[in-house]
């Protein structure tokens, strides 16, 4: 490898990238992260933490009601409440009177009906908080209750109360590959079962804020912590019935999205935006705990029924799936629009897992109901169908007597392989690789046993068992809002300004995304600020998800880089009258390739370039090759790269109490580069903690319609006592269309972690969890039950 | 409402002979820093260390845990256990009275109106050569009980029990003791056959509800199961 250089085609422009890590100065590196030492000192603000003096205080006031008919709204008593600046219902709205991610399905404030306990009803703008509250509390509303619908199977049936007029079936997806009954009459085993998964809450450590300030010139800035600013500023736009260049969106420092933020943000932001227009003045909204819990979206629940056969010796025959995949009360992230995207569809183009699968039927339903609704969470529907695929593989295994290592070594994805999409694998997959070297290191071969006897359970109080589940995620969204800009500015002392929409939620993504940019211009990360992102000056950069912001941002920075380094490089070649081909910048140095003596310091170069009228800006704008993907077949190339993993997770289960301790996980990732390994490691330690907390403890609890654990004394996300050893393993198969050669890694982590667990507790004790969370009584019912 | 974090004497641990004196605004980091607390009363130790997180037990003092008087009040099964008694104090008058006497139910005591709960004793009680304490809960940290169960046993060099107590935590409105249990296991050696016939008696007298955390059925199974980490290994209780 060392010293190779690799043609990459970066969209029609070629550019070389070093594939050899000696030649890298600073990615690959350890480097301080960019916002590390405000973090850790206390000193950074979250929206929060900002001034609050001149800003009206907006409320929300939500629906007691899953589904009821709208019939009155008295607003004179709350009016005439003093410190009450306005109350708006909905023909206060001057335009669109929705919003949402993908479908603007969403009432900004009901009118005829409401959806879900927690829609906004109307909103409220007062001179102080507790007037605000007070408001909420005069306001009369009369309410005719309609019958509600709480399952998705249930909303399918005809006669069924219809959440949307135009019926609860918002989107089917499906895969039709070869022949499944054929398939299965080849098979010489089957199994088929049905597994459930819950709506599950982001638990972002900081509530939902937005500031909204209305200006003179008709123009209005939304500021907040924002996954994706330049979705919240298309929705606003429409809303108050303004173009989208009035609408300014600025993101304050994020703690913690998960997807989440993708939504609550648009829903905040678009209501706080519609009190500052209204009441002319600056209006600030926070959300308590409860209200995210409440209103904002949630990872989709879902109830798969899955059935794979196989010949005697493992090789997989056929697939077949059908999802109920529970939209709730509005589309939020969950539809799609063509050729791709949506929770949806990637859930179904992601269930039958990373295996070769000669035939392949997959229905997937998106039903809406009237609980509250799904959308992005970091995997956007992989970990729910990656717990199906990873446990009846495991399910399988055992009626096969092998060893699921050997079931899934038989059968995965490698180089060359196709998927049930008709995708042919063609670079970048080392999922083999990550199985080997984390079996390996786990020593999965001597610790492996079959699955024991209820007799030997019982014997004992306590006992281990060993698991594992293998995934692949998608790196971009896939549809065709993937494309993504950045300007890079070099100034006469050599520092540089670095221009992304990209945010910054604690991954630490303007890290990387400055050592790409110090790599690509031969400075030091120290030398490149990133703007905070700033919709009225950084280029559209889509939205933060999706694993895609290394990848797809990386890829236009590097080009942006390199069209403002042509200036300082002609400029060296100036001082130097060395031609420019032969400099190369690297650490502040531009020096000549044939005679390494003979160099210029980088800020002299950059003195000279804006003396002698260069250009001191570089844009770069890079999309993925164009996906596409048929929703009646399911085929065609829905994303451009993968990221591949496998986890393996040993367990205690205590036979008395049911309590699942998590003793160890070992993950191995294919990432392509690592462009920061320290970074990686989190982003991987971080994701098995979430991973953990969907097999053991996450869970919405929902009755009629009503959210039980609104805050953190009862929604349970795991601590860091209840964190097992986890060993991080970083593989670099390079990716030819990343930035040196990188893929995605923000989702990965947290995806086969719950099946991995669940398939270390069956492992154990003999009994197998299909529907999470396995919290001890669970688990301790399924013994007792196996018992008899 | 009146604060009372700033008053000195409601405050530290002193051994005061036969019995050690706990100021009721004691936090609980202060108690599992004590010497006195680890070298007398170990199981109230294991039960400081589950309860909250460090932020909490820095906040958090053994008084208001008594007075909260909730069900699954994590210090409350060993105080039972231990037979801690507390002091009450009005203007001029104060009264003492056992912990068990003190807490009626959920959130109820007998505080009255404008009395404050101002020392806990808890005599010294060496005899014990074994105590065993556990909390089942969704987490390991900051989870409120499910269930959790304390004993302190006394027991011959070969095993035989001379006196045991117990007392399980969120399974009643209050903390449950059981006499029953306790005197049928003394001059047993304890075997999973004898802990088994403890346990059916165990879910005969606990008094569980369904909650958000768990149901009374797992409770109700879970307290009779916890029995039997008591069992002997080699022919001494583990």
């Amino acid at each position: 490898m060392k010293g190779e250089k690799r043609k990459v085609i970066l969209k029609e422009k070629k550019v070389e990238i070093p594939l050899a890590k000696e030649e890298l100065e600073v990615v690959g590196k350890q480097v301080i992260r960019k916002d590390g030492y405000e973090k850790v000192t206390g000193r950074l603000k979250f929206g929060a933490d900002f001034d609050k003096a001149g800003f009206l205080h907006g409320k929300v006031l939500r629906s007691p009601h899953a589904h009821a008919l709208i019939k009155k709204v008295d607003v004179e008593k709350a009016k005439a409440l003093p410190g009450v600046v306005a109350i708006l219902t909905a023909e206060d709205v001057p335009g669109r009177n929705g919003f949402g991610a993908i479908i603007p399905d969403q009432p900004v404030i009901c009118g005829e009906k409401v959806r879900f306990i927690g829609d906004g009803v109307a909103l409220v703008a007062a001179e102080s908080e507790e007037a605000a509250i007070e408001a909420l509390k005069l306001i009369d509303v009369e309410y005719e209750p309609l019958s509600a619908v709480f399952s998705p199977v249930e909303a399918m049936k005809p006669g069924a109360p219809k959440v949307h007029e135009n019926g609860n079936l918002l989107t089917t997806v499906r895969i039709r590959k070869g022949d499944t009954e054929k398939g299965f009459q080849e098979a010489e085993v089957i199994v088929e079962q049905t597994y459930s998964l819950p709506f599950v809450e982001h638990a972002y450590m900081e509530p939902d804020v937005a500031m909204a300030i209305p200006h003179e010139d008709g123009t209005i800035t939304v500021k907040g912590p924002m996954q994706a600013p330049f979705t919240v500023r298309r929705n606003i736009a429409p809303v108050l019935h303004i173009p989208i260049s009035k609408v300014q969106c600025v993101q304050t420092h994020l703690g913690g999205g998960f997807g989440g933020k993708e939504d609550s943000s648009i829903d905040i932001g678009v209501r706080a935006a519609l009190l500052a227009w209204k009441t002319k003045r600056p209006v600030r909204m926070e959300y308590e705990r409860e209200e995210v819990t409440l209103s904002t979206a949630k990872r989709h629940p879902m109830i798969i029924q899955c059935k794979v056969g196989a010949k005697r010796d493992g090789t997989l025959t056929a697939l077949e799936g059908t999802i109920y995949n529970e939209q709730g009360a509005y589309a939020s992230l969950g539809p799609i629009i063509p050729p791709a995207g949506g929770t949806h569809a990637h859930a179904v183009i992601m269930l039958p897992g990373p295996y070769v699968i000669p035939h392949v039927k997959v229905d997937g339903y998106l039903v809406y109901t009237n609980h509250p609704y799904g959308g992005a969470m970091r995997g956007f529907g992989a970990p729910q169908v990656n717990f199906v695929h990873e446990s009846i593989i495991d399910e399988l295994a055992e009626a096969l007597q092998m060893n699921p290592y050997d079931l899934r070594m038989k059968n995965c994805f490698e180089l060359g392989s196709v998927t049930a999409t008709g995708q042919v694998l063609d670079q970048s997959i080392a999922l083999k690789e990550t199985m080997r070297s984390a079996a390996d290191q786990f020593e999965w071969f001597k610790r492996w046993r079959p699955p024991p006897s209820k007799e030997e359970v019982e014997k004992v109080e306590k006992r281990r068992g060993v698991g594992m589940a293998i995934g692949w995620y998608r790196t971009s969204i896939g549809t065709f809002s993937d494309g993504c800009g950045a300007n890079v500015y070099v100034h006469e002392d050599g520092s540089v300004i670095l221009h992304t929409g990209i945010t910054e939620m604690g991954q630490g993504s303007h890290t990387v995304l400055a050592q790409i940019a110090a790599e690509e211009l031969g400075v030091r990360i120290e030398d490149v600020r990133i703007v905070v992102p700033d919709t009225d000056i950084v280029p559209e950069a889509g939205p933060t998800v999706g694993s895609r912001s290394t990848t797809l941002m990386g890829n236009a920075i590097i080009m942006a880089s390199q069209a403002v380094k042509a200036s300082i490089l002609e400029a060296a070649s100036e001082i130097l009258g060395v031609p420019a081909e032969r400099l190369v910048a690297r650490n502040r140095l531009i020096f000549d390739r044939d005679d390494q003596t003979r160099g210029v310091e980088f800020k002299e170069a950059a003195r000279r370039a804006l003396a002698t009228g260069k250009r001191m800006m570089g844009q770069g704008w890079w999309a993925p090759p164009r996906p596409s993907f048929d929703v009646e077949t399911g085929q065609g190339y829905p994303y451009f790269v993968y990221t591949y993993n496998t986890q393996m997770a040993e367990v205690e289960v205590d036979t008395k109490t049911g309590h699942v301790e998590v003793i160890k996980v070992v993950a191995c990732f294919d990432i392509g580069r690592a462009i920061n390994p320290i970074l990686v490691e989190g982003q991987i330690e971080g994701g098995i903690m979430m991973g953990l907390g969907y097999a053991m403890m996450e869970e919405v609890l929902l009755k009629e319609g009503k959210v039980q654990n609104l805050n953190f004394q009862d929604y349970m996300i795991p601590t860091a006592m209840d964190a097992p050893e986890i060993v991080p393993m970083i593989l670099e198969d390079p990716n030819r269309y990343g930035p040196f050669g990188a893929k995605g890694i923000g989702e990965m982590p947290n995806i086969p972690t719950a099946p991995a667990i669940i398939n270390a507790v069956a492992n154990a004790v003999g009994v197998r969890i299909r529907d999470l969370p396995a919290h001890s009584e669970k688990v301790f019912h399924a013994m007792r039950g196996r018992r008899g | 409402m009146i604060c009372l974090e700033r008053i000195e004497e409601l405050k530290g641990v002193e051994d005061r002979g036969e019995e050690i004196f706990i100021g009721p605004c004691t936090t609980f980091t202060r108690l599992l820093e004590s010497p006195v607390i680890m070298n007398h009363f170990p199981i109230l130790m294991e039960a400081l260390k589950v309860l909250g997180s460090p932020p909490i037990r820095n906040m958090g003092t053994i008084g208001g845990n008594i007075v909260t008087a909730s069900p699954a009040g994590d210090t409350l099964p060993p105080l039972y256990l231990l037979r801690a008694e507390i002091e009450l104090r009005i203007k001029e008058s104060s009264r003492r009275m056992s912990i068990m006497d003190f807490i009626k139910g959920p959130g109820e005591t007998l505080l009255a109106p404008g009395e404050v709960l101002t020392a806990i004793f808890i005599r010294k009680s060496p005899r014990f050569n074994f105590h065993h304490y556990e909390k089942v809960g969704a987490r390991k940290a900051l989870a409120i009980a499910i269930v959790s169960f304390g004993a302190l046993l006394k027991t011959s060099d070969d095993g035989v029990v001379e006196e045991a107590r117990l007392a399980w935590g969120s399974v009643a409105p209050t903390v449950v003791a059981s006499p029953e249990i306790e005197a049928m296991l003394k001059g047993c050696r304890l075997s999973n056959q004898v802990l088994e016939k403890a346990g059916q008696i165990a879910r005969a007298v606990v008094k569980p509800i369904d909650d958000i955390r768990a149901s009374a059925d797992y409770r109700r199974e879970v307290a009779g199961n916890l029995l039997l980490r008591l069992a002997l290994k080699n022919g001494k209780p583990s």
